[in-house]
């Protein structure tokens, strides 16, 4: 079968433009924190309580910070939740190039902010998907 | 009207090959930006609506956004950075050669604050050589580069924390519960090359190729696989009005290895001492020493190349260890059933 120059051209203009929409469609991930139910599921954070927790319990439960924030008034860690809903804490690593963080596929980022009296005031977990 | 399309075709061929020329052998392709390359994830320009010059804080931008990938050492500047697909090349070369690939775009969203904390600027920039707008220099350093030294080779093991492997403590439940308190869990070689360097890789004539560290300190570990044995048997972890603390000193947590001509073994090595003290008047204190050691078993020597999972292996094999000695000191056992009886029964305990 002969194929035209139009329709050959015609195809692939076609082709083009539906790959431009199915990679249109692989949404770049976009950092927002996890809503309440998500973060009740992650079991090993369960004894993180606003005006309850401590920053001494915190420490001895999760171990060193991925980065501190003024002073120790703010800690961050890095984990992930595998499939069977197990949470991992990563420590931090760092592009050699850069100097920027390296971030693990679906490593979330969790956020203590401590009160003066070492008492958990407010918390947030941000993750990418 | 076949004689049209056939002069239209004889035009248009000569204009395909000039374009073609044109483009010296280079295709690109652009495409709405997709996939995440590196970095934490997006952050659009509509999230950034709410922050207010002057009024947002740092603690606002790092509830709202995570962990920032920059930060400078007084913390009055840190940023996030993002690199997306946005589209693709292709190079043609002669004789078959030539590549193709992704081609991206890097963002940075970069934050400064003044010394009390409340946002004075912000910018949100997208561009091919972005990266280079932010000095590295001026970052805080990588703690694992700190670990090994500059130009050394770094071998990360992620050895996670016992409370999340799968195995966990072992050992009975107690009848006579104690509320214990952690004290200092100390690692005496941190003065050999940092907090979580455990050991080295041998090159050549045994000169360190690569150094071996954890993702999380040595102590750390060791106090959380304390932490989770105690809390199996029955007893409570708490943070004041305990019965008795408990402190460490970890004289070895680390791992070596042996060359031979086609062979090589992994080594790990775990050594602490315990110290339980009861919290009475008598302030009565018992110290334990538990010793472990593991090997990977003899293995051909380029298989080991390829994988740090011996290491991984080993490590959790010396620590599952410790937990079952300290289940089933016996020693050990009794101090803290004569604690508990002594809670449970308001009196002082024989020992």
């Amino acid at each position: 079968m002969k194929v035209s120059w139009n329709a050959a051209v015609g195809w692939f203009g076609l082709l083009l433009i539906a790959g431009m929409f199915c990679l249109a469609g692989c949404a770049t991930p976009h950092t927002q924190a996890v809503g309440p139910s998500r973060f009740a599921a992650i079991n090993e954070l369960a004894f993180l309580r606003d005006g309850v927790t401590s920053r001494e319990e915190t420490l001895l439960r999760l171990g060193a910070p991925s980065a501190h924030f003024e002073g120790e008034r703010i800690l961050t860690y890095q984990l992930r939740v595998d499939s069977l809903g197990v949470m991992h804490l990563i420590a931090p690593q760092f592009q050699g190039h850069s100097g920027f963080r390296a971030w693990p596929d679906h490593a979330m980022s969790l956020v203590l902010v401590f009160g003066s009296d070492g008492v958990l005031c407010k918390h947030s977990l941000v993750s990418s998907e | 009207m076949k004689a049209d399309r056939m002069r239209l075709n004889r035009v248009r061929a000569p204009l395909v090959f000039l374009l073609l020329l044109a483009l010296a052998g280079c295709l690109v392709i652009p495409m709405p930006e997709h996939s995440l390359k590196a970095g934490h994830g997006q952050i659009k320009r509509k999230d950034l609506a709410p922050l207010k010059v002057g009024v947002t804080t740092r603690e606002d931008v790092l509830l709202r956004f995570g962990e920032p990938d920059v930060i400078t050492p007084d913390e009055s500047v840190m940023a996030y950075w993002w690199r997306v697909i946005s589209g693709y090349f292709c190079v043609g070369a002669p004789y078959g050669g030539g590549a193709a690939g992704p081609y991206c775009k890097d963002y940075i969203l970069r934050f400064e604050f003044d010394p009390q904390s409340r946002l004075t600027h912000f910018t949100h920039s997208g561009g091919v050589t972005v990266e280079s707008e932010l000095t590295p220099s001026q970052w805080k350093a990588s703690a694992h580069d700190r670990e090994a030294g500059p130009g050394q080779k770094v071998i990360v093991i992620a050895l996670p924390l016992y409370k999340y492997l799968g195995s966990g403590a072992v050992g009975g439940v107690t009848s006579a519960p104690v509320r214990f308190r952690v004290g200092e869990f100390r690692y005496l070689r941190a003065d050999q090359g940092g907090g979580t360097r455990i050991g080295y890789r041998e090159g050549a004539w045994g000169v360190p190729s690569a150094y071996m560290v954890l993702t999380r300190p040595p102590a750390e570990v060791v106090r959380s696989a304390v932490i989770a044995q105690l809390e199996a048997a029955g007893h409570q972890l708490v943070f004041s009005n305990a019965d008795v603390s408990i402190a460490c000193d970890i004289a070895a947590f680390g791992v070596s290895e042996s060359l031979g001509a086609f062979t090589w073994e992994g080594y790990s090595v775990l050594d602490v001492t315990l110290s339980i003290k009861a919290d009475t008047e008598e302030g009565m204190t018992i110290i334990r020493h538990f010793q472990t050691k593991h090997g990977t078993g003899v293995g051909v020597l380029f298989e080991w190349r390829v994988s740090t999972t011996p290491f991984d292996g080993i490590l959790q094999m010396c620590l599952q260890d410790m937990l079952e000695q300290i289940a089933t000191d016996a020693e050990l056992v009794g101090f803290l059933a004569r604690q508990g009886e002594r809670k449970q029964h308001g009196r002082r305990p024989a020992f």
